[in-house]
């Protein structure tokens, strides 16, 4: 979109860069009222999205399925109003029914997942050789499947890490601290990249740079 | 050693944070004015999944699922698009949701940058897609796992209307998908654990391949799903999105913040050299 | 009466029931059993959608808790809060696409959004700075692996070391592929030790104060 030219678009831009500033006062200089007032409104313009989301979500999804006839929706309708004796010391017991039922069905469709996903399906790679490889590919192949089996085996406390099983866990360290090394990396990338988004917002409100 | 040249390698390793706080904001500043557009090297998963989308068709159906905030559009934007757009030149048909409650102005960016993305009541002309028919906006999809799962067997149960209201029953397109086993891939674009949830509820019943559009963290946690062919390709952040635009050749936003990328990475890694140029001086008069 | 609705061993029931059910359609295929995990996942869905609100029930007690004390230097933002989002939501009640709620939803609540977000950036520069010292073998692994990703990742590393994207390529494939796998396949592991011992009764810490008097074990 380029540059506004609504009045009230224009106002908001120049809103929402004062309320970037505030923000970033805090970091730049220190605490100070301005942040507090800007965090404030921020909580506050995230409560009202969330109730309007959903009330209207319940209207499409739930009370409309149910106007027309469809009388299992009244449990979610149910379940869902004694989720709301949450905030409540006295009357907490009530949500447990719900919070039980959530529970049991997160679990319940997690699990199930996880046991092929991220246990059977990654085992079986770990130990699937390449076929017809470079030496390459089997020196990634021994990497992988080795670091893997070293890597748990430092994290095994039953076993006391000394004597033969010293060495494994030790080289399960060093390549226990490769891989956080890279997960580092890609973690600035992300952060530097958020970072760069506000600047660049706020080179555009200041016309520094153009507005596509 | 002096005291004068003790104290100069004591601030090289005590640097108030302010000072690398005001560094790192000015600094970010330069590349946006004068910016530096360096070509960039394509990954094995970028080029990875270019090529299965370069294998779909006007008879496939593909999910995108935008799991990322307003918050991440400098990472995920880019990708987003890129990989939207590849779709679009494919012909393949596009169902889009999302579970954050900011999917709305995503789903907006998107559509600003991809023109052939028409809605209900705009003009369709010839290449653009025809809402209803070509492309669907169902809009928020409330909940976590169970939510996907629910998707993945029966997408009628979940949703009952598109974003407009319209009931599901009026959508051609959205009125032959019955669940996972009829979409081709599921572009999933997260900050968080979603992309997981696609992987155990999507990937693991029924097959259908996925592909994390995400930020660069998700990259890595997802690299032992490529590794074990759960996932077909991934795109690392801003980086994976400059590369995705290179293939399609299609130079947009994630090719203008690599320079900020560059500023910054450099900026932190000058940071780390000299806090430990500065701790090895020093480090005898610790002890 | 009113003690025996309360008692933990109904909910433990409940999650069992619910956990039981949901495997057992996974792992064997009945149309009856089918159409109820179906189900259940519908009403789990529907139950998500009021839990959107929730945080703003607990948060409200907070500070109408600050504004009933005069709590000093908190309670105007607190009232402030109240106002915003009355106001807000009764502007997105009556339109989500046009007006005030609109106009906040773009230009406070996105920028805010990613402002929030993006101060991380302002704290891993520093954090980076402070903590990543070669202080032993693995804190220079660390070190180094950190420093060249950083390099790969952004575009002047080529320019600088022409090898550095092929080195990237292989820290990013296959560098970090053992850790994030045994990452993964432990935490596998651990969830569903940690469902099994939910479902057993074992852990009540979701009952909160109902579960204190026999959890753990």
């Amino acid at each position: 979109m380029p540059y506004p030219t609504e009045p009230l678009e224009i106002l908001g831009a120049w809103v929402g860069a004062l309320l970037t500033i505030f923000i970033y006062s805090y970091i730049l200089w220190r605490e100070n009222y301005a942040f507090r007032w800007a965090e404030h409104t921020y909580i506050a313009s995230t409560f009202a999205v969330a109730i309007v989301q959903a009330i209207r979500l319940i209207r499409t999804n739930i009370v409309a399925p149910l106007m027309e006839g469809d009388i299992r929706y009244i449990v979610p309708i149910i379940l869902g109003l004694m989720f709301y004796t949450l905030p409540f010391r006295r009357y907490r017991w009530i949500s447990r029914y719900t919070v039980s039922f959530l529970i049991g069905i997160g679990f319940g469709v997690t699990v199930r997942g996880a046991l092929s996903a991220d246990i059977v399906k990654q085992i079986l790679s770990s130990v699937t050789a390449p076929t017809g490889g470079t030496a390459m590919d089997w020196f990634n192949f021994i990497w992988v499947s080795l670091g893997f089996v070293f890597i748990v085996s430092y994290f095994t406390f039953t076993v006391e890490h000394k004597g033969w099983y010293y060495f494994p866990t030790k080289i399960g360290r060093y390549i226990l601290m490769l891989g956080l090394g890279v997960y580092f990396g890609n973690t600035v990338q992300f952060r530097m990249a958020m970072l760069s988004g506000r600047v660049q917002y706020l080179l555009r409100v200041f016309k520094i740079i153009p507005w596509p | 050693m002096t005291e004068a040249e003790k104290s100069i390698w004591i601030k090289m390793a005590e640097i108030d944070r302010r000072i690398i706080y005001w560094a790192l904001f000015l600094l970010l500043a330069v590349p946006f004015i004068h910016p530096l557009m360096l070509p960039v090297s394509i990954s094995e998963t970028t080029k990875s999944l270019y090529d299965f989308i370069e294998g779909l068709g006007p008879d496939d159906i593909v999910v995108i699922g935008i799991q990322s905030g307003v918050s991440a559009w400098p990472e995920c934007l880019p990708g987003l698009v890129a990989v939207t757009k590849h779709l679009v030149s494919r012909g393949v048909k596009i169902i889009v949701w999302g579970f954050y409650t900011d999917v709305d102005m995503t789903m907006n960016a998107i559509k600003a940058r991809v023109p052939q993305l028409k809605w209900p009541d705009e003009e369709v002309g010839p290449g653009d897609y025809k809402y209803g028919e070509d492309w669907v906006y169902v809009g928020l999809i409330a909940g976590g796992e169970p939510s996907v799962a629910a998707l993945a067997d029966d997408l009628h149960a979940v949703i009952k209307a598109d974003y407009f209201g319209t009931p599901i029953d009026q959508i051609p397109l959205l009125s032959k998908v019955k669940g996972a086993k009829d979409i081709a891939l599921v572009i999933t674009s997260d900050t968080g654990d979603y992309g997981w949830y696609y992987v155990r509820q999507w990937n693991s019943r029924y097959g259908t391949p996925i592909a994390e559009v995400g930020i660069a963290m998700i990259y890595s946690e997802f690299i032992p799903y490529y590794r074990a062919g759960q996932v077909v390709g991934l795109l690392k952040g801003c980086r994976g999105g400059a590369e995705y635009e290179t293939l399609i050749k299609s130079p947009g936003e994630g090719i203008q913040r690599m320079d900020a990328l560059n500023v910054s990475h450099l900026l932190t890694i000058f940071f780390i050299i000299i806090g430990n140029i500065g701790y090895f001086a020093t480090r005898k008069y610790r002890r | 009466m009113a003690a025996a609705w309360r008692r933990p061993e109904i909910f433990i029931f409940i999650v069992g029931v619910v956990m039981g059910i949901s495997w057992l359609g996974y792992f064997f295929y009945l149309p009856e059993l089918d159409a109820t995990v179906k189900l259940m996942q519908t009403w789990a869905v529907g139950i998500a959608t009021f839990a959107l609100v929730l945080g703003f029930l607990s948060a409200a007690r907070i500070h109408l808790y600050y504004i009933r004390r005069r709590t000093p230097g908190m309670w105007p933002f607190s009232a402030w809060l109240f106002f915003f989002t009355a106001v807000a939501t009764i502007a997105g009640l009556y339109s989500e696409t046009t007006g005030f709620y609109a106009w906040q939803f773009k230009w406070v609540y996105t920028p805010l959004g990613a402002t929030l977000y993006a101060t991380t950036g302002f704290y891993i520069c520093s954090a980076a700075y402070r903590a990543f010292r070669a202080r032993s073998l693995e804190a220079g692994i660390l070190l180094v692996a950190g420093i060249l990703v950083m390099l790969g990742n952004c575009t002047i590393g080529e320019v600088l070391w022409k090898d550095i994207p092929t080195i990237n390529e292989w820290l990013q494939l296959y560098g970090q592929a053992p850790f994030i796998r045994s990452i993964m396949v432990t935490a596998a592991l651990g969830l569903i030790l940690y469902a099994l011992r939910v479902m057993a009764g074992i852990e009540r810490g979701y009952l909160g104060a109902l579960g204190a008097g026999g959890g753990g074990g």
